[in-house]
């Protein structure tokens, strides 16, 4: 089934939309949760709970792309199952290691940023950033691809990833701050 | 803010972003098309270390950077797949000045360029600028030109690391560059402007330099990089070794070789295999490591096994031309006895186990026959300066009904066996010293005991028709039994037997006694009274004599303040003057003899009648003792090869030494106890623990008074 006929099922809150959604998406949300939660009950708890966040969610939220709000719903709760687990720094399941992404983490408190203007700052940047770099950048530390899956998809090597990578990270550190954004 | 909150901000942007990633590219990642574009905002430094009003020279270089890894990438394959690189470069010639290398070219014109340098990590996808170096640019020329036997080679294997010279003249357009790679090799490209180029000869040139010239360019280099680029290019990522391990792991046969430390003799080293490579290769990884230079490498009981790892945890490639080049130390050095448990895990025995037929086995034991002489040794391997050690322990046995014995060996089932694996299981080691943990030796060759076999209880046999183990361990204890069944002791191993039981097997012991002993011109005397507190081996004795090449009557003071460990002094009666004192162990040599207390004598005595080499055992054998036991005593007594020569040892019945005479034609040693009582139940004795650290700070304001 499309995605706009599971959007309209969902939105006449018909209840086989989350069957729908399971069959389409329940191999990519494994895999974007997986990328996050070592253990597989967890991550199947995850996709679960994302399942009904969307049927909560929608309506009233109409997203243009079905499959990339999935993704970042699932994503969200996954780290949110992470940071509950209080497992999230040592777990060599979730690729992406925060030490990796910690130069480009503000220094202000949480409370003093709301994520959502964080997010559009990070997309503002990205936008200005070049196709294939941004791209990497997002599968990166969106999607939580390894480097190695990251050079498959691309034909690149590793080590151009990691380069493209470690530029990307520096020029938004330098863009955030810009921002306004402080750094210790 | 904390890093999962920014990752889910990051989960949080655009649709539109988080959809185009998901959808094919198909614009050109090929490394001679990839245009890397950076940000065309002019305030954007993008590195560490970067001065920002040269930023559109760091713009460039950056891309030359990234055209250096891609080089990388394309003719090696990529840093992390280094097994597409071959092994060895193609070592071309010398250099000889007689054509326009590049390294000329630029060298000659060097004046119209300007130099920056750069060090790279790529482990980490580190490039960091260190200085505008116009100033350096002669001295580094001249120093280049100073290396000897820098020869010019077509491929190199990878290295992480690598120095980063560019050269650019704004004027022509000129761009060259030199990196200098830390196993060595480097090359001189020209680039001219097409930083994403990939450089084909003529345009790059390799040349092997040498591992110790990277070395100093990179110090020089850190030594005036900021701290942040020092850190980073010493940083040793998991990638990194896991590459490293990888590459080279895959390479290797899983054969392994250990040195250990010191090792001189062919026969202390040893081989093994790997059992798990992805075991070890995970369990490097979970430790820190740093960069070092090849000559900071610490040889300490060290493994070749592909890579070369040393139990104090250092890291480094073997072979002239590793691929990938690394050297690394622990970060923590306390993890070492961590990294070598771990490796230790992984390793097996170099043989692998076959089975053994049961007929293989009774050929392999055929000569065991009724009668056989049988030597039980235990403790430790090795004859310190003076005797015996105390804990070394041998007993002779023959064997009865040899076939019988042979047939129950031969009925278990057995595999062929690693010699290592023997030498490991069937030793300890205690403080340093290689221990025995039991063997019986049968059978005499070349004036050695072991002839026939050696077999273990622990379930092994070394046998002239090669060593076996029990292929089942649960049938240890059954395979041990079989020795207390056909093994009979000899009486003078029984005598031993009773002796050395005899030193500890009641509560105390106090008397009169006298010690006598002539050797040649000098003697010894005491009398005097001894307590002896059996249990604890806890000894005092005190008498009235002269030791050895003493002129003058002293007090002297024996004792024992637990197991083997003896001290002694002597005074001077005339002056009050401590003549000799000292601590001292039973093996423990020295030029002026030591004193024997009561438990060393009878632990002498245990040996006279067990020695544990075979010329020993033969001349003890000729004593051919004569036992008798009447009114609750032991006397064995044997009859000189002269009359008048012999020697008589009285124990109890359950074998406390009572007393002992060897008289020989130069020697005598007579020791009598008399008036005794065992196990009084008002014994008491002197506080020996005080006496020994009396004893021994005497020693210690001795011998200060003698080095002055």
């Amino acid at each position: 089934m499309d995605d706009v006929s599971i959007i309209e099922l969902l939105q006449k809150r018909d209840q086989s939309a989350i069957n729908e959604l399971r069959q389409k998406y329940e191999r990519l949300c494994t895999y974007i949760a997986g990328n996050v939660l070592s253990q597989h009950e967890d991550v199947e708890e995850c996709v679960n709970s994302a399942c009904y966040e969307i049927w909560d969610s929608i309506p009233p939220a109409k997203p243009n792309d079905l499959k990339s709000y999935l993704c970042s719903v699932v994503r969200n709760i996954a780290i949110n199952r992470l940071e509950y687990n209080s497992a999230a720094k040592r777990d060599s399941r979730y690729t992406v290691s925060l030490d990796e992404i910690s130069e480009c983490v503000p220094a202000d408190a949480d409370d003093n940023i709301t994520l959502s203007e964080l997010a559009d700052a990070i997309s503002r940047f990205l936008r200005t950033q070049d196709e294939l770099q941004r791209r990497i950048f997002v599968r990166r530390y969106t999607y939580g691809d390894s480097v190695a899956e990251i050079a498959k998809r691309f034909s690149l090597n590793e080590s151009t990833v990691s380069t493209y990578l470690f530029r990307t990270r520096k020029k938004l550190k330098v863009f955030l701050k810009k921002e306004g954004y402080d750094y210790e | 803010m904390n890093n999962n909150n920014f990752m889910k901000a990051m989960s949080m942007i655009d649709e539109d972003l988080v959809k185009e990633a998901d959808t094919p590219y198909t614009g050109k990642t090929e490394a001679d098309d990839t245009k890397v574009s950076f940000s065309e905002d002019e305030n954007s430094a993008v590195v560490s270390g970067v001065d920002v009003y040269h930023r559109n020279i760091w713009k460039k270089c950056l891309g030359i950077a990234a055209s250096l890894v891609i080089v990388l990438g394309a003719v090696g394959g990529g840093i992390y797949h280094f097994n597409k690189m071959k092994d060895k470069p193609v070592v071309n010639e010398e250099i000889e000045n007689d054509y326009a290398s590049i390294y000329e070219t630029v060298k000659e014109n060097k004046d119209s360029y300007d130099m920056n340098e750069y060090v790279c990590n790529y482990s980490s996808a580190e490039i960091s600028f260190v200085r505008e170096a116009n100033d350096y640019k002669d001295k580094l020329f001249e120093y280049l030109d100073s290396i000897e036997g820098v020869k010019k080679v077509e491929e190199y294997p990878n290295s992480f690391r690598c120095v980063l010279f560019t050269f650019s003249d704004d004027k022509s357009g000129k761009k060259y560059d030199f990196s200098l790679r830390e196993n060595g090799y480097g090359f001189w490209q020209e680039t001219n402007g097409d930083e994403n180029a990939v450089m084909t000869p003529p345009n790059i040139e390799s040349y092997y330099y040498g591992k110790d010239v990277f070395e100093k360019l990179f110090e020089e280099a850190l030594n005036v990089a900021d701290s942040d680029t020092v850190e980073a290019m010493n940083k040793v990522s998991q990638e990194e070794i896991e590459n490293f391990v990888t590459n080279h792991l895959e390479k290797c046969d899983g054969k392994v070789v250990y040195y250990p430390w010191q090792s001189a003799e062919e026969c202390e080293i040893k081989k093994y295999s790997i059992t798990d490579k992805e075991a070890l290769t995970d369990a490097l990884m979970n430790f820190e490591w740093v960069k070092i230079k090849e000559s900071e490498f610490e040889y300490y009981d060290w493994y070749d096994m592909g890579i070369r790892i040393s139990e104090n945890g250092y890291l480094m490639a073997v072979g002239n031309d590793p691929d990938p080049y690394g050297c690394y130390k622990l970060k923590y050095e306390d993890e070492s006895e961590k990294l070598a448990a771990e490796i230790r895990s992984v390793l097996g025995y170099a043989v692998d186990s076959s089975d053994v037929s049961s007929e293989d086995i009774k050929n392999a034991l055929q000569e065991l026959t009724t009668g056989t002489l049988a030597q039980w040794r235990s403790g430790p391997d090795y004859v310190p300066q003076g005797r015996e050690n105390y804990e070394t322990t041998a007993r002779y046995y023959t064997l009865n009904d040899g076939e019988s014995f042979i047939n129950e060996i031969a009925s278990f089932e057995w595999v062929t066996c690693d010699s290592l694996e023997i030498d490991e299981k069937a030793y300890f080691y205690d403080h340093g010293m290689m221990n025995l943990k039991g063997a019986y030796n049968f059978g005499i060759t070349e004036n050695s005991f072991g002839g026939t076999g050696s077999f273990y209880p622990l379930g092994y046999i070394i046998s002239t028709a090669g060593r076996f183990k029990l292929k089942n361990e649960s049938d240890a204890e059954k395979f041990a039994a079989i020795f207390d069944k056909y093994l009979i002791m000899e009486k003078e191993s029984e005598i031993a037997e009773k002796i050395c039981s005899g030193m500890t097997n009641y509560d105390n012991l106090r008397g009169h006694f006298t010690f006598e002993k002539t050797y040649g011109d000098e003697d010894q005397i005491i009398d005097g009274y001894m307590s002896y507190d059996a249990k604890n081996e806890k000894l005092y004795m005190k008498g009235d004599g002269h030791l050895f090449y003493q002129e003058k009557e002293n007090t002297i003071e024996l004792i024992m303040n637990g197991h083997d460990n003896a001290a002694y002094r002597t005074v001077e009666k005339e002056t009050g003057n401590i003549d000799r004192v000292g601590t001292y162990r039973y093996s423990s040599g020295s030029s002026i003899p030591l004193p024997d207390n009561y438990a060393y004598l009878c632990k002498s005595l245990e040996k006279s009648l067990t020695p544990r080499g075979f010329n020993e055992y033969n001349s003890a054998k000729q004593n051919n003792y004569q036992i008798t036991e009447s009114n609750g005593k032991i006397e064995l007594y044997s009859h000189g090869a002269t009359d008048g020569f012999y020697t008589r040892i009285i124990l109890t019945e359950r074998g406390q030494l009572i007393s002992y005479e060897n008289i020989g034609p130069s020697y005598k040693t007579i020791f009598k106890l008399d008036d005794y009582e065992f196990d009084s139940p008002d014994f008491t004795m002197e506080d020996v623990g005080q006496l020994y650290e009396s004893m021994k700070a005497d020693e210690e304001e001795q011998y200060k008074r003698q080095m002055e």
